[in-house]
């Protein structure tokens, strides 16, 4: 099964993609959180700034990165992409 | 919330210090001021951080239950140079609780809350800020199960 998601880029991500958000079809679901990330690294090869200092957010859930992460997607769910927190 | 004009501290002490127990509220108020640069530029994931402070705030009445009100303002976009980013305002009738309670929602939002920020220096140069939340460190540590940890 696939998905169309909305992407979100936000801080850092943002400015290595150029993009606040975007639309990717044909998302593989499920799918694990690495291999979500290794698909947006293959749309944005510059994301590979944030390796390792990033994580994901699905459906605004927080989800590491990481092979035995299983995530499953619907149609119009947001991916987030989130670059180490700085509130306050 | 999330303003993005000046933040109203004497209205956060005024609206924490509604009575409706008849207890004497004391107000524990945290802000952050801004000394170094020339400003900051603030950025959300809006409904996500929205849904994480109401997740932080019911955390802290379950700790700290003699807590009457929770007051956050958390200015988004452009930031000048001594002016607060945060306010934050607690009231409970018990100094301790509030003061614990407030530590708490400070750390909760610098671990949790996506919000991010940038320093602007007058040289045009710009850097994302990094904190404690358990990504910013080059930590191979990877929770099996996905979840990070609440």
């Amino acid at each position: 099964m696939t998905a169309r998601v909305c992407v979100l880029y936000f801080a850092k991500s943002a400015e290595l993609t150029g993009l606040k958000e975007e639309e990717v079809a044909a998302v593989p679901t499920p799918i694990s959180s690495r291999d979500l990330w290794n698909l947006l690294l293959q749309r944005h090869p510059r994301l590979q700034t944030l390796q390792d200092r990033v994580v994901l957010a699905v459906r605004q859930q927080y989800v590491a990165i990481g092979d035995q992460v299983a995530v499953t997607l619907g149609d119009r769910d947001e991916v987030a992409v989130v670059p180490p927190l700085s509130g306050g | 919330n999330f303003e993005p004009r000046l933040l109203p501290s004497t209205n956060l002490c005024a609206l924490c210090s509604s009575n409706s127990l008849g207890e004497i509220p004391r107000v524990v108020l945290s802000s952050f001021f801004l000394l170094n640069n020339l400003g900051l530029e603030y950025e959300a994931y809006e409904l996500m951080a929205q849904s994480k402070f109401v997740k932080v705030c019911a955390d802290i009445r379950q700790c700290w239950p003699t807590v009457v009100h929770i007051c956050v303002h958390h200015r988004l976009g452009w930031v000048k140079v001594r002016e607060a980013s945060v306010v934050m305002a607690i009231s409970s009738p018990h100094r301790h609780d509030g003061h614990q309670a407030i530590q708490h929602c400070i750390s909760q939002l610098k671990a949790k809350i996506p919000i991010w920020k940038k320093e602007v220096y007058d040289t045009q140069e710009v850097s994302w800020k990094l904190s404690e939340c358990s990504w910013s460190l080059h930590s191979k540590v990877h929770n099996e199960n996905g979840n990070l940890s609440e």
